[in-house]
């Protein structure tokens, strides 16, 4: 198990940049996610990584030996794949043995790692049959099975859960991530989807357009987010952002609505509020009386939809409400408005 | 009776009528050759299609004037022989090309532009080739000419079944550790096996069939082939119709009983990423 060092990393497809010179510090043992919308690099830096895709520039450093020369075959790593990439060929058992195999070890040992992780994944019964007889979560439990043998410096995981349905879903990540932390092995896994990033690693990494835009916690981007981009991530549902012009703590929207916030500013900012954060009217310094355009019921909690300053917030309360009520009746606490200047930079409270 | 039950047997009807039209189609030179082994030469004069008095001359008079069971054989391994020259470079070399990305933008346009040049071009060439190497008429020499000609189209084939092997599938091998040989061995190659066994049909049955190369580079018994054995039917006055479609429909039976069975993997190489 490794501590992985990215320097510098630059990674161009011909005059196109897909990564522009990234900088991260992994360290050993822990469980990294790199999160962001569809074509922001994550999965191109898990390939540079895996070696898999050739870097343009800067380093990779496994336990500070510069790998990024190095073709996949030499970095010692296990990769999980979005589609599994078992061997169709072969059974789950030769499956879980060929990367050991391959490194001549004795058959003894291969015999032994292969029964030790079918035992942890509950596929026993299935060593001798193909892939193709497995079903999508028993698939996904080869998959890491393959990882888990090897013994290997880190694993890399890419978007390893988005092919199976949410209910097995939730189950995976759960199971990833005990499994991580019985194993202890560094692990970096890609995923577009916010909520198994904050479930499941220790820190997060958001990327927007080949550069990252924060690393940090789960509770740390969620609370300190440094960017609106950040903020309107991370979290679910989603931050509902509304413009204003700032005098002080004052806050005025373009509807005349006077909102106070913890944060002090001047000039055209945006505000961003958490959907969770809409509290009862009556105990909060912001009042808020919001006409309701549309209502969401989603089991346990509903979202309400209203207009704001001229943009549309999302208001989440517990419980299934099925009746829409004309009206909101809402109080904001002024420490969970977030402010943002023109750059969409979040400024401290 | 319903409307569908009446469409099902308008369909039944149309198909039927197709199929037999297709198939009087293909098989109308067949049965004409088996017949005209069988004709005296007055026969074959008159153009009809059963012979009026049949006779079994013509084939051992054929297999005595050309040695036809030798040349069938020479053609048969040479066929065989081609083929796994073919198979062994082209096999690697698709792999490269497309999942490895090695001139991926080059070879296959330059194994398409070769194949669409007439042949006639690289005879020459090949002769001396082949006479410097001192494989002239040898099958090993018409193996290997063979073996070369045909791989723009086992590449052409091989490249849709290797296309269909998702990427992960490599990328995994090579995370696991195997090198690109190890993958391509242990992994990609039992994977195209349907693919590599349609290829191979289809080259050995081009091979069988091909005349312009073996005309020009064999010329001895022991490495004629039985489509230029054909040609030895030929005389300057006189074409013995009659012992040629005898020698011709020996030589036909190898390679329409490959054809026959392993048509399901012929089929299934011609028509692989038709239909995604």
């Amino acid at each position: 198990m490794v501590s992985i060092n990215i320097q510098n990393l630059e990674k161009h497809y011909g005059k196109v940049k897909a990564l522009h010179g990234l900088n991260l510090e992994i360290a050993d043992g822990e469980f990294i996610v790199l999160v962001g919308p569809s074509g922001c690099g994550k999965s191109t830096l898990l390939r540079c990584v895996a070696g898999l895709n050739p870097i343009s520039g800067g380093d990779i450093l496994f336990n500070g030996t510069p790998v990024g020369h190095l073709p996949p075959q030499d970095r010692d790593l296990s990769m999980v794949f979005q589609n599994y990439a078992l061997y169709p060929h072969l059974t789950v058992a030769q499956n879980l043995a060929f990367g050991l195999k391959v490194r001549k070890t004795p058959a003894e040992e291969i015999e032994k790692r292969v029964k030790w992780a079918a035992d942890i994944l509950a596929i026993t019964p299935y060593l001798d049959r193909r892939p193709r007889a497995l079903s999508g979560g028993q698939r996904q439990r080869v998959a890491m099975g393959r990882a888990m043998v090897k013994h290997s410096n880190a694993f890399l995981f890419d978007e390893p859960l988005s092919n199976l349905d949410a209910q097995l879903r939730v189950q995976m990540r759960k199971e990833i991530r005990a499994l991580q932390q019985r194993i202890g092995v560094t692990s970096i896994y890609v995923t577009h989807d916010q909520v198994e990033a904050m479930t499941m690693g220790d820190r997060i990494v958001v990327m927007k357009d080949g550069r990252i835009e924060q690393v940090g916690s789960p509770s740390e981007l969620y609370t300190a987010p440094r960017t609106r981009f950040v903020a309107g991530f991370i979290g679910s549902p989603q931050m509902s952002f509304v413009t204003a012009q700032a005098d002080g703590h004052q806050m005025t929207l373009s509807d005349g609505t006077v909102l106070t916030s913890a944060t002090a500013a001047t000039g055209a900012v945006t505000l961003g509020i958490r959907p969770e954060h809409f509290l009862d009217h009556t105990s909060e310094a912001n009042r808020l009386t919001l006409d309701v355009t549309n209502q969401q019921v989603v089991g346990t909690s509903t979202s309400y939809f209203a207009n704001l300053g001229g943009g549309e917030i999302e208001v989440i309360r517990q419980g299934s409400d099925t009746e829409r009520p004309a009206t909101l009746a809402l109080g904001i606490r002024p420490e969970h408005i977030m402010v943002f200047d023109k750059d969409n930079k979040r400024i401290a409270a | 009776m319903t409307v569908s039950a009446q469409d099902t047997r308008t369909d039944r009807l149309i198909r039927f009528v197709f199929l037999a039209a297709m198939l009087i189609f293909f098989a109308l030179p067949i049965i004409y050759l088996f017949s005209t082994s069988f004709k005296t030469p007055d026969d074959v004069l008159q153009g009809r299609l059963l012979p009026e008095a049949a006779t079994l001359k013509n084939y051992p008079n054929a297999f005595a004037h050309v040695p036809v069971l030798r040349m069938i054989w020479n053609s048969i391994a040479v066929a065989l022989l081609s083929g796994v020259i073919t198979l062994v470079i082209a096999v690697p070399a698709t792999y490269a090309t497309i999942k490895l990305s090695a001139f991926r933008k080059t070879v296959p346009n330059i194994t398409l532009a070769s194949y669409a040049a007439p042949p006639i071009i690289a005879l020459i060439p090949l002769f001396y080739l082949l006479q410097t190497a001192n494989l002239m008429d040898s099958v090993l020499g018409l193996a290997l000419v063979h073996g070369l000609m045909n791989l723009p189209v086992a590449f052409w084939l091989l490249k849709s079944f290797v296309n269909d092997i998702p990427a992960e599938i490599d990328e995994a091998a090579w995370i696991d550790g195997a090198g690109y040989w190890h993958t391509l061995f242990a992994v990609i190659l039992p994977l195209i096996f349907p693919g590599i066994l349609a290829t191979a049909l289809i080259c050995i049955i081009l091979s069988y069939n091909e005349f312009l190369f073996a005309s020009a580079l064999t010329f001895s018994e022991a490495s004629r082939t039985i489509t230029v054995g054909m040609s030895l039917f030929q005389g300057e006055r006189l074409v013995n119709f009659g012992q040629m479609a005898a020698a011709s429909f020996t030589g036909m039976v190898p390679i329409y009983l490959i054809a026959f069975l392993f048509q399901k993997h012929l089929v299934g190489g011609l028509t692989q990423g038709s239909i995604k």
